[in-house]
């Protein structure tokens, strides 16, 4: 499992690396240079993109050992090793994140300030995000999943579009830690308990019960707040609307994620009893999670706003189906959650695209947009479509399986969820493009405004491809997802005994 | 810079949206908000996971199973 750890993009620890060497050249060039500089980070991010793309390629779907595994010794005389590897849970996350973090650049191009700094914290967020996915060993997927908050926060506080994005960054920031205290506490009583925090050894070790409740809830306290839950979802729809479209992208792509991802690498893998005991709490948070943030989304006049509500409600659902613990679920979970970071953070960037024309996200200002940008409209009607889960795109397959996989647990759950997502979501997705493109055009604000020019076309594209093939052939994806998905599920017994099994009641 | 015109605000409408926004600050219980929260903070949760638990059992005992425990409801076994 010990490994030589060289550093070359076409190992873990280089892919890492490789976004820091772009911001090392970043800080040595001179502050009068700085296109070059935002040059630079596009390059770097792009190449990292590349470089994760070989790890797909040579990644071995049928089996769901860790690969690509790394350990290097980082205190000398000692057995302390950071241990690095993906599976089939983590490889499509840190691909999402390498995919999202050139748009962010490409997306700032024209109107972004300070952009040496912007460069930096870019390219360090996509470090340690790529870190947090493929980190093996407990105490230091803490360490970096607390890290990402740092350039988040600065993300949010420098380059925001207002005077309430400080108090959005302080939100968003302490909303996030506060939770996170818990995971340190469940670290400890892990590491007393076993002597180690290598999640390999973590996830064969079987603790009792009692102590399987209290880590599930410590781990819970800090991804909960991720996902976000129900009521602690208060500092997302703040902290979209107050970053910048980057900032959107990055924690509508792949940020939320983080908490789902933790739920399912630690509370569903290490704590299977405790799982099934809290599964009817998470399916009546998730519930109303649903349902509350979609009728939410439907008084919205705010545009960003009104994405992040939805944002909230997508990632219950993808919550709801990892919690119907069989194969079809999970998948359909973590497919969810890989659509949802395409399609949420396109309508971003449609936002984006509108803002930087009209300078307003309120609603009221907007009617008629497809009389002046035709071609907007069209993206955006199309990721409309995706985000209501048209079937053919991807979001329609990730839904499919989870309500397949929850209906298989419960249907009377199946059902709820479905009209809270896929009724009051049409409606809502419905309304908020014909308020923005039909009826008539308002000449104050869309008159004179020119349709999207090609570096935005460019940022488009490969959104439209990624949701199209993902809806068309998902099993380039799930074949990758599926052994790892069945390790899981096995190891935690998750379905129901028979009667002969546990005896008369 | 992409093409687009310069943006003159509605002083209603940017009133309407900041009191829309910062409603936080002027929120005040009174009886039909304590009640509007009780009903959907309190009430609605907790009858759907009462809703969410009775249907596990139900499926328990219609599998011929102890019935499951969980958070807040004893079972046959856990």
């Amino acid at each position: 499992m010990i490994s030589s750890a060289l550093c070359s993009p076409f190992n873990l620890t280089g892919l890492i690396l490789c976004p820091i060497a772009g911001v090392i050249l970043a800080g040595l060039i001179p502050e009068d240079r700085v296109r070059f500089v935002y040059r630079i980070g596009l390059c770097t991010s792009l190449f990292t993109f590349l470089c994760s793309l070989l790890f797909w390629i040579r990644f071995h779907a049928s089996t769901a050992d860790f690969q690509a595994v790394e350990a290097i010794r980082w205190l000398p005389d000692s057995d302390a090793y950071i241990v690095i590897g993906i599976d089939g849970l983590s490889l499509f996350f840190v691909v999402l994140t390498t995919f999202l973090i050139p748009t962010c650049f490409l997306v700032g191009w024209s109107s972004i300030p300070q952009r040496k700094e912007y460069t930096i914290v870019l390219l360090v967020s996509e470090s340690i995000l790529i870190a947090v996915f493929c980190m093996l060993d407990l105490l230091l997927f803490y360490v970096f999943f607390e890290s990402v908050l740092i350039p988040l926060f600065l993300l949010i506080g420098i380059w925001g579009s207002r005077e309430r994005k400080i108090k959005a960054a302080y939100q968003f920031f302490l909303y996030t830690l506060l939770g996170s205290v818990f995971m340190l506490l469940a670290i400890l009583i892990i590491f007393s308990h076993t002597g180690t925090t290598d999640v390999p050894i973590l996830l064969t070790i079987e603790y009792g019960e009692r102590r399987q409740l209290l880590l599930w809830m410590s781990f819970f306290a800090s991804f909960s707040g991720k996902v976000p839950m129900v009521p602690v979802h208060i500092w997302l729809p703040e902290a979209h609307v107050e970053a910048p479209t980057a900032g959107s992208v990055i924690l509508a792509g792949i940020l939320l994620k983080l908490g789902t991802y933790g739920l399912l690498r630690f509370n569903i893998s290490m704590c299977p009893v405790a799982t099934l005991y809290f599964t009817p709490l998470i399916y009546g948070l998730t519930l109303i999670a649903i349902v509350y943030t979609s009728l939410t989304t439907l008084r919205q006049i705010d545009l960003k706003r009104n994405i992040a509500y939805s944002s909230v409600a997508h990632m219950n659902l993808a919550t709801l189906g990892m919690f119907s613990l069989n194969i079809e679920g999970i998948e359909g979970s973590l497919y969810l959650m890989l659509s949802h970071g395409l399609v949420s953070s396109a309508l971003f960037l449609c936002v984006a695209g509108l803002y930087d024309r009209c300078k307003t996200r309120l609603l009221t200002y907007y009617g008629g947009l497809v009389r002046t940008m035709p071609i907007l409209s069209a993206f955006f009607l199309f990721f409309t479509l995706a985000n209501m889960s048209l079937p053919g795109t991807s979001s329609f397959i990730g839904e499919f399986l989870v309500f397949v996989g929850v209906f298989a647990r419960n249907h009377s759950i199946a059902g709820m969820g479905g009209v809270g997502i896929m009724i009051i979501g049409a409606a809502y997705s419905l309304w908020l493009y014909t308020r923005v493109a039909c009826g008539q055009l308002k000449p104050q604000t869309l008159g004179r405004c020119t349709d999207v020019q090609r570096r935005e076309a460019f940022i488009y594209l490969p959104f439209i491809a990624g949701v199209i093939w993902m809806g068309v052939y998902p099993d380039v994806y799930l074949e990758c997802l599926h052994a790892s998905l069945t390790t899981v599920v096995q190891q935690g017994a998750f379905e129901l005994p028979r009667s002969e099994d546990v005896g008369p009641c | 810079m992409v093409g687009g015109m310069e943006f003159k605000p509605n002083k209603h409408l940017e009133e309407w949206l900041y009191m829309r926004e910062n409603q936080a600050e002027h929120f005040r219980f009174n009886k039909q908000t304590t009640k509007t929260a009780v009903i959907w903070g309190l009430i609605v949760p907790f009858l759907a996971y009462r809703f969410i638990v009775s249907e596990f059992h139900a499926q328990d005992v219609k599998a011929g199973r102890p019935r499951r425990e969980f958070l807040g409801a004893k079972g046959d076994y856990k």
